[in-house]
Order: C-alpha cells, then sequence, then structure tokens
C-alpha cells in the first residue's frame, strides 16, 4: 500500500495530515510525498515529518491530476498493490486505511477498483461532504447529500457508487495500469476517473468506516485560467460522455446533449445569464478543439470495457428531475414537524395541529403559497387546456407560425388595420419567442401566456415585496392578493394578454422607481440601475403604450413625496428615455394621433366596482374583490417604522390611480392620458405594497407590544385577507371565463363561415368601457356623435389580432373610417355602406344591447347596409363594399370618386364587380379579371409599387392607395423595405447592449 | 419565551398615529369619490361634425297600370343645389332612370316608368336634402290620379287603411324592396266586422331585393268597404302604400305609416267635401274615438263622430263633411293607438285620399298634385295648437330660384287654412315651401286631367328637417 500525498500549499491540516497518516493502524503503508511546488515552508514539513527520501518537490505546480501521475509513474508506486490518492488538506482517522483496505476484500464484491471514505469537513466533524457520487445521463456529477447535510448515520453502510471523492481514493493496481489515472486535461476529476474504472468493470466503492476529514476543496485547473464552476463542470461533463458511453448510446445523448445545452443556451440568454453562457458555449468549444484526444482516449477507455452501459444505469440519475432534493426537502420538513411534536408533546391536539400548521406556514410560506397557488391554478384553468385554440374575450389572434410576429415586425408597411408605415411593438419579438419556445405551435403559446402569466406576474410581485420588506411571509400574501385581484382574473377570464405582461411589469417598475426616490444607495449602481429600470419601462410600454402613464404618475408622486428627489427624477428621467431608446421604432407609433396609443377605451363606469379593481364581468369581480383595497388601506394604517413611508406614497399612488383610471372612462381627461387598466394595474401593485407594509409591520413581536391597534389592525387585515383569498381563490375555480374554445358568438361564426375572401370589418360597442364584441376585441376610439357615440374598432375578419398588440389604429385611413361613422351616426347621410367601401369593410357588428338606440336608428337608415339575420348580434352588411385589395372595372365616374377625398362624393360610389387580390408577406397579387383600377385599403404611400409596371400610386378615397391602368396580372409591393430593416438591426444591437449592461453575474 | 409586555424600541417603533389618519382619510377620499362619480357621470360626448357628406334615399311606391304615367317630383328648399340619382323597380329588377340636378330653391319633375302595378321609384339624393313626392295618372282604360310623398324612413312594419274591396274597385298594396337583401313580410288584412285576414301564402312572403309587387286584396277581403293592412317585414326593409283604382275611372294612393299613434290630423282641400275618415285598430283591444274638424270656423264635431267604440284588430270608417279647406283631427280616448286615412270626393269621379300625419312640423314642403292640363292647385295649412301661427310660403318652380315674393298666411288656433289661390296660381306645378312660426300640418291638392276638374289627388307635405340651410324666415 503506498500513499501518495500531494501538498499544494502549507495547508493549516497538513499537520495534522502527517500526523494521522503516522497515527494509521494499517501496518503496510508506504508514504510518498509530492510537494508540487510549494513556496511557503510545506516543503520543510514534509521533509521533517517523512524525511528526504519520501518526498518528492516539482519546481512547477502541475496540479493534482499531473502530481498523481508523476507518482505512479515511480517504480514504488508499481510495486504496491494499492495506491491511496491523498490530497494534502486530508486528515484521516486512525483507522481510514485499514477501512478502505478491508472494504477492497469485501464479501461477495469481486473486483474492487476503487475505494472511497466518508468524507466529513474539516472543521464541522458532523457535516457531510462526500459519500460517493453519480452522474446524469449526461456526465454531470450528482451527490445525493444537501448542502450542509449533517451526518446522522444515514448513509453508515458501505455504498456501491459511481464515484467517490478523490481527495482520499484508494486504487488497486491493476485499475490505475489499465485504465490510466486522471485526465489531466479535466484536472483531478474524480467522476471521470472512476467511471473508466467501472466500464473496465471494477467496482466502486464507499465505505463509511473509513472517515476522512477534508479542508476547502482547490481549484485544479492545470494552467488554465480561473473559469466558472458551471465552466468546468460542463466541459468535464461532455468530455467524459464523449470517452465513457459506448457508440449505441451515445447516438442517442449527444444528440440530447446538445439540445439541451442549446435550450440552457436560450434560457441563459433569456435571464441575462450571458457570461454563465459564454462558459458554457467555451465548455462545448474545448471540447470540440480537444476531440482528437478525447477520441484517442476514448479508444483506450472503450478497448477495456468490461460492462455494458446499461450495467451501470443505476448510478446514472435523469437529467432533468433531481428527485431525491425534493424528497430530502420534504424529510426535513418532517424531521422540523417532528420536534415541534417532541417539543409539544403534552399541549392538546388541537393546539399542536395548529402551532404545527403556523409553524409550516411561517417556516415555509413561498412553498405553502406555490403549493396552493399551482391548485388554484391547476382547477381554474382546467377549461382552457385542450387542443381546441381560444378565442373570446378580448384575446388576440395569433399567426399560425411563430414567424408571423417576426415578419411583421420587420415589415416596413403595416399589414393589418389600415395599413400605414407605423411601426410593429417590439412585443411581437416577445411573442414570436414564446411561439418558438412552445414548439413553433402558436396556439400553445397563446395558452401558455394566459395560464403561466398569472402566476409569473404573481411572482414578480412576490420579489418586488421582498424586496420592499424583507419579509417573505407577508410577500407571500400580498402578491396571492394581486394574483387573485379582481384585475387578474379579469384579464385571464378576457384573455388580455398584454394586460397580463404589464401586470408582470409594474410591481417591479414601481417598486425600482420608489427605490429610486428612497433614500440609500443602489445595489446595482445607477447606472445599471438607470438601463435596468429603462428595459422593465420598455417591456410594459411594448405590450401597454400607457404603462408610461403609470410610471408618469409613479415619478411624479416620487418627486413630490420621496425623499431623495433629485437622483429619482434624474434616474427615471434617464430610464424613461432608455426606454425610449429601446423601443425607438415604435415611438412614432405610440405618438400618432396625439399620443392616441396611450390611450385605452377600456375601463369601469361603475366607481364602486372600479374601487374593487373589476373592469368588467369577470369570474372575482363580485363584492368580495373589494377585500384588496380594503386589506391595501389596513395595511396602510398598520405600516410603521421605516415603512411609514413607502407606504404612505403607495397609498397615496393608489388612490390616485383608481380616480384617474375613473376619469379615464368617463372622458374627463384627455386622450394620451386615458388608460383606465394602466391606471388600474398600478393601483392594485400599491395595494398590493400597502398589504405587505402592513403585514410586514404587523408580524412579529405583536404579542410583546402592549395592546392597541396593531393587533386589532393586525387580526383584522388577517381576517380581510383570509376571507377575500378564500372566496377569490373559489371564484377562480369555479370560474367560467370568457374565453375558451367556442366562445365566438353563433352568429358571427355563422356570417363569417358565409362569406368568401378577405374583408374588413368595423366593430361597435358603446363608450361605457366595455369592450366591442367578440372578437372585435377592444375598441380603437371613439366616434364622438352626441347621444348616438360609440367606440368602435377596426379587424380583419379573424378579429383583433396579435399583430397589433399595442399599436394603436391611427391615421389617414383612421380618420377617414372615424369620419365615415360620424357622417353615419350623425344621420346626415344613408350611404354608409358607400363610405365604407374604400375602408374594405363589409360588416359592421354590434351588440344591439349595448349601443345607444340613437346609433341603431342611424345605421337602420343606411340604404347601402343590409341587415344580416343573426341572433345575438346585429349585424350589418355593406353591399357596396369593396375587398381591401382588389381590382375593379371603373368606368369615368367610378374612377373619379375614388380619386376624391370628398365624402360627398364618395357616398355615390354604387358597387362594382372586383376582382380580389390575395396578401402575401411582401403586398398584394392576383390577376386583375378584366378590371384596370387596383384599390388597396392601405394608407397612401408613394413608395407603394406595381410591379412590371411604370404606374405610380394615386391616393383613393382621399387615403387609400390605387393604380390605374393595371395589367392581367397585379403586383403591388413596398418599396421602402430598407430603412425598417436599418431599425430593426439599430434595435437588435440597442437590446443586446442593454441585456449586456443589465446581465447577471456568473458565480466564479 | 419572554412574555414582558413591552413598546416602543423594543417592539419597534410606537404605531404612529400618522399613517392611520392618511389610511383613513384615503378610504374616506375613496368613498367621496367614488360617491361623486356616480354623481358627476360620464362626461358627455360632442355632436359630431359631419364631414358634408349630406344624402337621403326616398322611396316611391307608387305603383302603375297599363298606359299610365309616373312623375316624381323633387323639391329642394336650400340654397345649394343637390343631385338626385333615380332608379325604378318592379316585378323584373330595378333600372337606372338617370341622374338629375335639383337647382336651389326650385324643383326637378322626372317621368318614371308606372306600367307595371308594382311599379315603384327609388331616389337618392346627394348633396343636401330634398322632398320627393310622386304623382301617376292613369291611362288605358283607367282614370284618375293618385299624389303621396314619398318617405324617407325605409322600415319594418307598415299600416295603411285605405282598401276598398267593394264592387268595381280594385285595392292594392304596392310593397317596394328597393335593398340589397330579400325581405320576408307578413301581410293582415283588417276588415270592419270580421277577423283579421292573415292569408298563409301572404305570410313569410318574400319580396325580392331590388323588386316591387302589388298585393291585390280583393281575393282576400272581396266586398269590404274599407280594409287596413298591416305589413310586417319580418326580414329587411320596405316601403308600402294602397292603391285603389276604380273601375269607372278614379284612383288613389295612400302613403303607409310606420307607426300608429293616438292622434291623427288628416288635412283635405280641394274636395267636395264628401270624405270618408277610416281607422284601423291594431291591437287586440277595443278603443273609443272622436274627430274634431278644424276649418276657417271654429272647432266642431266631425260628422258623427263624437265618442265611437270600435273593437280591437278592426277598421272603421266613418263619413265627415269638410267644408273647403279643413282638417278632420281624430283623437283616440286612453292608451289606444290607431292608423287613420282620410278619403275625399273630388269635383269628378276620381276621388283623392291622405294618411295624415300625428306630427306637425314648422317647414314643409309641399309639392304638386295637379300636373296635366287645367290645373287647379290647393294648399291647406292646419293648426292644431292653441295658438295661431303664421306661416311663409314661397314657391320652388323647375329651374330654382323662386318665384315672385312670399306671402304670410296665418291659421287660427285649432283651424285650417287655405293657401290663396292666386298665389299658386303663379306656377300650379310648383313646389311650396311653408315656413311657420309654429307647428302646422301641410297638405297639397290639385285637379287637372283632360276633363278638366276630373282628376283629384291630395299628397301630405314633406316636413323639413332641422339643418337644411336656405330657408326664408318664418314671419
Amino acid at each position: 500500500m503506498l500513499a501518495i500525498l500531494v501538498v499544494r500549499s502549507t495547508e493549516p491540516a497538513l499537520r495534522e495530515c502527517l500526523h494521522s497518516l503516522a497515527s494509521q493502524t494499517y501496518g503496510a503503508l508506504g508514504v510518498l510525498a509530492i510537494d508540487d511546488a510549494t513556496s511557503d515552508g510545506a516543503h520543510e514539513l514534509l521533509v521533517r515529518a517523512l524525511g528526504e527520501d519520501r518526498v518528492i518537490r516539482h519546481e512547477t505546480p502541475l496540479g493534482y491530476a499531473r502530481s498523481f501521475a508523476a507518482a505512479t509513474a515511480l517504480p514504488v508506486a508499481a510495486a504496491a498493490d494499492h495506491v491511496l490518492l491523498l490530497h494534502g488538506d486530508v486528515v484521516l482517522d486512525p483507522d481510514a486505511v485499514s477501512c478502505l483496505v478491508e472494504a477492497t476484500e469485501l464479501a461477495g464484491v469481486e473486483r474492487v477498483g476503487v475505494v472511497g471514505a466518508k468524507v466529513v469537513d474539516l472543521d464541522h466533524h458532523r457535516a457531510l461532504r462526500d459519500v460517493g457520487r453519480s452522474v446524469d445521463r449526461f456526465g454531470h456529477g450528482m451527490s445525493p447529500l444537501q448542502i450542509g447535510e449533517i451526518d446522522q448515520g444515514q448513509f453508515d453502510r458501505v455504498l456501491e457508487v459511481l464515484a467517490v471523492d478523490g481527495c482520499s481514493m484508494l486504487i488497486a493496481r491493476e485499475v490505475w495500469q489499465t485504465v490510466g489515472l486522471y485526465d489531466e486535461r479535466l484536472g483531478a476529476d474524480d467522476v471521470d476517473l472512476c467511471w473508466r474504472a467501472r466500464v473496465a468493470g471494477w467496482h466502486v466503492l464507499m465505505t463509511p468506516r473509513a472517515r476522512v476529514r477534508h479542508g476547502l476543496r482547490h481549484a485544479d485547473t492545470d494552467g488554465e485560467g480561473p473559469r466558472s464552476p458551471r465552466y468546468e463542470q460542463d466541459r468535464v461533463a461532455l468530455a467524459s460522455v464523449l470517452k465513457n458511453y459506448g457508440w449505441v448510446t451515445l447516438l442517442w445523448v449527444l444528440p440530447l446533449d446538445l439540445l439541451l445545452i442549446i435550450v440552457r443556451l436560450l434560457f441563459l440568454a433569456l435571464g441575462r445569464h450571458f457570461e454563465e453562457a459564454y462558459e458554457l458555449v467555451a465548455a462545448v468549444w474545448w471540447n470540440m478543439g480537444h476531440l482528437g484526444t478525447t477520441v484517442r482516449l476514448r479508444r483506450i477507455a472503450q478497448r477495456g470495457r468490461g460492462v455494458p452501459d446499461h450495467a451501470l444505469r443505476h448510478f446514472t440519475a435523469s437529467a432533468g428531475l433531481h428527485i431525491p432534493r425534493w424528497f430530502q426537502t420534504a424529510e426535513r420538513i418532517i424531521e422540523e414537524q417532528r420536534e415541534l411534536d417532541t417539543q409539544e408533546a403534552d399541549a392538546p391536539a388541537s393546539q399542536r395541529l395548529r402551532h404545527r400548521t403556523a409553524s409550516f406556514v411561517s417556516v415555509h410560506p413561498v412553498l405553502v403559497g406555490s403549493f396552493l397557488a399551482v391548485i388554484v391554478i391547476a382547477f381554474a384553468v382546467r377549461s382552457l387546456l385542450g387542443p381546441s385554440v381560444l378565442v373570446g374575450g378580448a384575446i388576440p389572434a395569433f399567426p399560425a407560425t411563430p414567424n408571423g410576429f417576426f415578419q411583421q415586425l420587420v415589415s416596413g408597411f403595416r399589414a393589418t388595420g389600415l395599413g400605414g408605415s407605423l411601426s410593429a411593438s417590439p412585443a411581437l419579438a416577445v411573442l414570436g419567442g414564446i411561439s418558438y419556445a412552445t414548439l413553433g405551435a402558436t396556439a400553445w403559446a397563446q395558452k401558455a401566456i394566459v395560464i403561466a402569466g398569472p402566476a409569473v406576474a404573481t411572482v414578480l410581485c412576490y420579489r418586488a415585496v421582498v424586496r420592499r420588506t424583507g419579509r417573505p411571509g407577508a410577500s407571500v400574501v400580498a402578491a396571492a392578493a394581486y394574483g387573485l385581484s379582481a384585475l387578474m382574473l379579469w384579464a385571464v377570464s378576457e384573455g388580455r394578454l398584454a394586460q397580463l405582461f404589464l401586470m408582470s411589469v409594474m410591481p417591479p417598475l414601481v417598486e425600482r422607481i420608489d427605490l429610486a426616490f428612497a433614500r440609500g444607495e443602489l445595489n446595482d449602481g445607477r447606472w445599471r440601475f438607470t438601463v435596468g429600470l429603462a428595459v422593465t419601462i420598455a417591456v410594459g410600454v411594448a405590450f401597454v403604450p400607457g404603462a408610461v402613464l403609470a410610471v408618469g404618475l409613479v415619478a411624479m408622486l416620487g418627486a413630490l413625496l420621496g425623499p431623495s428627489r433629485r437622483r429619482g427624477i434624474t434616474l427615471v428621467a434617464g430610464a424613461t428615455v432608455g426606454a425610449a431608446i429601446l423601443v425607438f421604432p415604435f415611438v412614432p407609433t405610440i405618438a400618432a394621433g396625439g399620443g392616441h396609443g396611450l390611450w385605452s377605451g377600456i375601463g369601469q363606469l361603475d366607481a364602486w366596482k372600479l374601487m374593487r379593481l373589476s373592469l368588467g364581468e369577470a369570474p372575482g369581480g363580485w363584492t368580495p374583490a373589494l377585500f384588496f383595497p380594503v386589506a391595501g388601506v389596513l395595511g396602510l394604517a398598520l405600516a410603521r417604522g421605516k415603512r411609514r413611508a413607502q407606504a404612505g406614497r403607495a397609498g397615496v399612488t393608489c388612490l390616485i390611480a383608481l380616480a384617474l383610471a375613473w376619469l379615464s372612462v368617463a372622458g374627463y381627461l384627455p386622450e394620451w392620458a386615458s388608460n383606465a387598466p394602466a391606471y388600474a394595474v398600478l393601483a392594485a401593485t400599491c395595494a398590493s405594497f400597502l398589504i405587505g407594509d402592513g403585514l410586514s409591520s404587523a408580524m412579529g413581536g405583536m404579542e410583546r407590544a402592549s395592546f392597541g391597534f396593531r393587533q386589532v389592525g393586525g387580526v383584522l387585515l388577517a381576517a380581510v385577507l383570509a376571507l377575500g383569498l378564500s372566496l377569490q381563490a373559489l371564484a377562480a375555480m369555479v370560474g367560467n371565463w370568457s374565453i375558451g374554445a367556442d366562445r365566438i358568438p353563433a352568429a358571427w361564426t355563422v356570417v363569417d363561415a358565409a362569406a368568401r375572401g378577405s374583408y374588413n370589418v368595423v366593430w361597435l360597442a358603446g363608450t361605457d368601457g366595455q369592450p366591442l364584441p367578440v372578437p372585435g376585441g377592444d375598441p380603437s376610439g371613439v366616434v364622438p356623435a352626441g347621444d348616438a357615440s360609440v367606440a368602435y374598432g377596426l379587424t380583419g375578419r379573424s378579429g383583433m389580432l396579435a399583430l397589433d398588440m399595442g399599436r394603436p389604429l391611427t391615421g389617414s385611413g383612421t380618420t377617414a373610417l372615424q369620419q365615415a361613422l360620424v357622417d353615419v351616426l350623425s344621420g346626415t347621410t344613408v350611404h354608409g355602406g358607400a363610405l365604407l367601401a374604400g375602408l374594405g369593410v363589409r360588416f359592421v357588428v354590434f351588440d344591439e344591447a349595448s349601443v345607444p338606440a340613437a346609433a341603431l336608428s342611424a345605421f337602420a337608415s343606411q340604404v347601402d347596409l343590409e341587415l344580416v339575420p343573426a341572433a345575438g348580434l346585429t349585424i350589418w352588411r355593406n353591399v357596396a363594399a369593396l375587398p381591401p385589395a382588389g381590382v375593379v372595372a371603373a368606368d369615368d365616374e367610378a374612377s373619379a370618386i375614388v380619386a376624391s377625398d370628398n365624402p360627398d362624393v364618395i357616398q355615390r360610389w354604387e358597387p362594382v364587380p372586383s376582382a380580389a387580390l390575395s396578401a402575401d408577406d411582401a403586398g398584394w397579387t392576383g390577376s386583375a379579371e378584366g378590371g384596370n383600377l387596383a384599390i388597396v385599403a392601405t394608407e397612401f404611400d408613394d413608395a407603394w409599387e406595381l410591379s412590371s409596371s411604370t404606374s405610380r400610386p394615386q391616393p383613393a378615397f382621399g387615403w387609400g392607395t390605387s393604380f390605374a391602368d393595371v395589367g392581367s396580372d397585379v403586383a403591388i409591393r413596398y418599396g421602402d423595405q430598407l430603412s425598417r430593416t436599418i431599425e430593426m438591426w439599430l434595435l437588435a444591437i440597442v437590446w443586446i447592449a442593454a441585456s449586456w449592461i443589465t446581465r447577471k453575474p456568473v458565480r466564479r | 419565551m419572554d412574555s414582558r409586555i413591552v413598546d416602543h424600541e423594543e417592539a419597534g417603533p410606537a404605531m404612529n398615529t400618522g399613517r392611520g389618519w392618511l389610511a383613513l382619510v384615503l378610504a374616506t377620499l375613496a368613498v367621496i369619490g367614488a360617491g361623486a362619480a356616480e354623481r358627476l357621470g360620464p362626461a358627455p360626448l360632442p355632436e359630431a361634425e359631419a364631414s358634408g357628406a349630406v344624402s337621403s334615399v326616398w322611396l316611391c311606391p307608387h305603383g302603375g297600370g297599363e298606359g299610365w304615367e309616373g312623375t316624381i317630383e323633387i323639391a329642394n328648399p336650400g340654397d345649394v343645389p343637390v343631385e338626385a340619382r333615380l332608379h325604378t323597380l318592379s316585378g323584373g329588377g330595378p333600372s337606372a332612370v338617370g341622374v338629375v340636378e335639383v337647382p336651389p330653391h326650385g324643383e326637378t319633375v322626372r317621368e318614371v316608368p308606372a306600367s307595371a302595378r308594382g311599379a315603384s321609384t327609388a331616389v337618392e339624393i346627394f348633396g343636401g336634402w330634398a322632398a320627393v313626392a310622386w304623382v301617376v295618372r292613369a291611362g288605358g282604360k283607367d282614370g284618375g290620379m293618385g299624389a303621396e310623398p314619398c318617405t324617407s324612413s325605409p322600415a319594418g312594419t307598415w299600416s295603411v287603411v285605405d282598401g276598398d274591396t267593394s264592387q268595381g274597385v280594385h285595392s292594392y298594396l304596392i310593397v317596394m324592396n328597393p335593398f340589397a337583401s330579400d325581405a320576408v313580410i307578413d301581410v293582415a288584412l283588417y276588415l270592419p266586422d270580421r277577423p283579421p285576414v292573415r292569408e298563409a301564402d301572404w305570410t313569410d312572403l318574400p319580396v325580392r331585393a331590388e323588386r316591387s309587387i302589388a298585393l291585390d286584396l280583393g281575393p282576400r277581403a272581396l266586398g269590404e268597404s274599407i280594409v287596413g293592412a298591416q305589413v310586417i317585414a319580418t326580414r329587411g326593409r320596405i316601403a308600402v302604400a294602397s292603391l285603389v283604382v276604380r273601375n269607372r275611372g278614379g284612383i288613389r294612393s295612400v302613403l303607409g305609416a310606420t307607426a300608429d299613434a293616438p292622434r291623427w290630423i288628416l288635412p283635405v282641400a280641394g274636395g267636395t267635401g264628401g270624405g270618408t275618415v277610416s281607422l284601423q285598430v291594431p291591437g287586440d283591444a277595443g278603443i273609443r274615438f272622436g274627430g274634431t274638424l278644424l276649418s276657417t270656423s271654429p272647432p266642431q264635431t266631425a260628422g258623427n263622430l263624437t265618442v265611437i267604440r270600435q273593437g280591437g284588430a278592426s277598421t272603421v270608417s266613418a263619413p265627415v263633411r269638410t267644408f273647403g279647406p279643413s282638417a278632420v283631427v281624430v283623437q283616440v280616448d286612453g292608451a289606444g293607438v290607431v292608423s287613420a286615412g282620410l278619403r275625399e270626393g273630388g269635383p269628378g269621379p276620381d276621388d283623392a285620399a291622405t294618411g295624415g300625419t300625428a306630427t306637425p312640423g314648422r317647414a314643409w314642403v309641399v309639392l304638386p298634385t295637379a300636373l296635366g292640363g287645367a290645373k287647379k292647385p290647393a294648399v291647406v295649412l292646419v293648426n292644431d295648437g292653441d295658438e295661431a301661427v303664421a306661416a311663409t310660403l314661397q314657391l320652388l318652380p323647375e329651374g330654382g330660384g323662386s318665384l315672385g315674393d312670399t306671402i304670410t298666411v296665418t291659421v287660427e288656433a285649432h283651424g285650417a287654412a287655405g293657401v290663396p289661390r292666386p298665389f299658386l296660381q303663379g306656377d300650379p306645378t310648383a313646389a311650396v315651401l311653408v315656413v311657420a312660426a309654429g307647428d302646422l300640418v301641410a297638405l297639397g291638392a290639385g285637379t287637372s286631367g283632360p276633363g278638366g276638374d276630373g282628376w283629384y289627388a291630395m299628397a301630405l307635405g314633406v316636413p323639413v328637417p332641422l339643418g337644411v340651410t336656405g330657408l326664408p324666415a318664418p314671419p
């Protein structure tokens, strides 16, 4: 037996190590020490302890792997039956070597090649460090131990494992002579060494009878610079896989491993863990660069293969699920409960149960909250699961493929609505990304957002509150209140994806802005903080441009009430500018029409309902939803200490936001400042913050404080929250959502199914803040016509599209649409169909109950709108309609009408046969079928071109686009794509830069 | 566990009342604000600012017959020219008649086909407002003249009570559907002494798109002196009028009413004084009604119409004696509503009829009813109010530009007044614009025809909507 001790520095334990070697009960033990270029007196210590002959000194450090390799090259090693590889910071129990040797001769186990000891911490003898390891399918080493797990004898049996800790590893001579020692490229990687021994048919055992104590582990990089643990793990894992699996296994493991690496890269990039992503790439790159050597080593390993891969399968664990950890966590929890039982053995059962529950909830609030959330969500969304596409409510239709999102994002022209060149929202990139993540199934992406959105928003709210209060328990309750608020349930019920994104963004947004105006240093530093806030604002604005109104309100109140006003103003102003840069192509879209993009016509006129944050009919919009603001008020009253100021600001913000929400929908605010949903989300966020502040202040020490409001208020707050959350959870679980598989009104389904070709639809509703008929989505504006005023929207036949997320209906086409509707509703014309013809509008749809009688009467008097028999909806068919893009045979009179921008002339338009053109990514194509005038319901732009023709575009009906004298085949193309392409590249660069600045640092 | 009672330092800062008060204040403000919001309600939305795209459509279910002549009269009381696009409808489909321009303060008369019994004409007006009416003159084996204003309100329900299926008389309902979708109608005939007739083949009866049909009442309710009809379009929109043709000569038209009412004003002029008031009671409940004759004399009971009881779902007619330009006001007691009509005998074999109106107005355009030779126009103004009303009248001749001076006519309270004949004779075929200081009803009548006074027709005026510019100021 030869013990090879490699010393890399004067370990505090070296002296003890040498002493332990000297104290071993095993007699035939020779010791050879390798001084790996130490320079701090270790050499002298070794020489004194072992003598000059037993100490070999390296002039330059080689690391453990090479040092062991050098030692085993000596004749003395070859003469020993076993070598014991020891690190210099290991202290062995006196009988450790005996026990290791004893394990090699264990009855019933043949060919024991490697034996490891039970490794405990050098300083804390009960803390387990290693009891043997396994690997996942992809070569990552896995230990059954929890961090800091205490040795309670739970592993005190000889275990057959895949690998043991190399700090004290006994290796049979045949092993290292046949499979070699460490792969020196990988450093002293125990797993790889033991795996190779296993492949060669040797057994690897961990004997707990041999106990060693081990200090902190050294990095063993063999000359390379310091890298992150992730790099080392991934580099070694991939190399081990390449060497140690048989071909058959490698055929499926390797592709799967590469796929997982791509997924991990994606997640790391999305989470802005760029450096970790880089380390992962570097690990793969290293393996590619060393593939030749790896293949050579593989040949050696495989040549000596003694067992097939499947024989080692029970030493490998699932790659994704680390089930044992869950069990171990559960075990720990049970243990805690047992301790409680022991402490309260004499207490009555009911008291024990109460205490146990209270203890469990207070110690594991996130676990309990998550568990309950999973149950509520599972029940709540059961009707949304299934293969069918979600429709109904205000859920936007997704394109057939994820590419649809990106095509529209980079397109120079707007393919929806009435065209124009205003850019789509960068939010489309997110939606496209999510669609790709759901394997290209956009319907799944739609469902994923609806189902996961509330959970994500709740988690982000929790994180914001916990950052604010430092109390996980209070934060869980506050986030639960947010997640079960009437507002959240309404957003889910209606399928309001943008709203769900806004509800996810708002808590961190408000928390960060509050932080900017608060006292104290910023952890991130100002630059990183500002960019981070800019990113958050940009994400919110991309989905709901009106989010900027909430930002403005919070910032304004911060500037008025916050302690660090100058800093706050500077940071928020900087962040706002940054956000504008991050969505710069989208800024003109938002600003168009005097800031119409900031407007939302959705809201609640009933102030009492609004107070409970109910913006429409939905499960959970009932009276019990009032628990949320009531709890917020109680939370404000209970806030104390350092939370008083921030709670005060949140309270004032909440009230003002609610007031603005009502004023928005009631029409008292300018259009650009009207966005009830954005204000309501802000109010909900502040209410949850108040609950967090109140609970944090009330919790802890209550029983020691003199009786007063704190106790009464605390109990009241707890009661309100308990009752409110329970009822809201119940409402969510049994609620009937507005979205689902079959939520399109039958009337529209029948009409739509009977109609051919593409067309536009004008949807109308009252001005009371409620949405348009399904699937019209939300109103795009209001037609002011006195008693006949209505809210309106225009869509294609699919209804509201996700491609228009955050993008308002503005521009000259919209002006024409609005004017046509004004003319109809004012009763001055009875030729509304002709006025709508150029807009490609074939149907006008509304719910009779929601539209004013004067508007009904106005539509009934139109001679070129025909009422379609349809139960449940009022649908008018435009008999004068033109297709959104088509070619007509126009005589002089018709041509003159098309060329006119005067509604008095346009209303004389009479229906003519037309040949519809098909839309594609670049414009429209089709056959003229004898027509001579192409008319497209897209805003006039001189950049439109008629392929293979010199014909220039002309305005149609004063706003659209037309081409005269078209040939038999028509192709209309957009000629100004380059500027948008450049914009998108710049946008990508800006986001990359912002992501890099706000990247998460890698652990080293 | 330490069970000492502590406060302040150890238990954290004392419960500062500041946030408690703030919470109270904010909660109070929220409640007050919600209450105020409830009271305040939403902001009123501004009125529509129309672009100037002004148009209207007039439906003229005039009917016709072999050798008949149809005339559409379009009068423009405003100060901008308007354009009219005419389409004629019949059982065989639509055909364009043409586009005519109507000058400001003038009228245009356009002949339209009227050879089919179900003929009708749709007139689209662009660029302004204009009043439209029809005159049909029988030809061939028939004789007589009928006139009525066209309707600009296509609707789903129509009532008309002027049918006569007694011997030698043929009554028709002219149902026009100028729209692009088929209409489906149910026709119910109301009779004096029998339950309503609802024939299966007149239930869910399709009226094809852009078609106009004539429904002969005779076979359904033979031998009735007064037949009312209610036409309900269960799908689509239509316009309905009655057309009565008498074998011994004489035709008359009455445009249907889109709504029943408890009070009807039935003006009459140019006739011989032998009139018949007809009522249709659509509801199942009976009614009590009475009639008052308004004329240049003080109001008096019209005929025997003091208090008449009439059962539900029926029609009733009663003779009334009129004196010169006058009107019969029919008033139903209680909550009952009816539709009404008045037919008046003319100087010759021809007679005339009107459906009257339930709604007086301040401005009217009375279109000419007397076309052809030997025209004798008449216009009656009826004031059903409690105060005398003065009205300014202006002729709107073909070619526009107004003829001569305006005149002012004062109509006593609860009275009727005829327009001086010399004024009308300035241009017997000109339309008359009536602008009053109070609410009036205006009706035009006239006699003409190859037989001198043989042909007689009445047509209610067309109320001028608000917003039409260029009207003379009321006196």
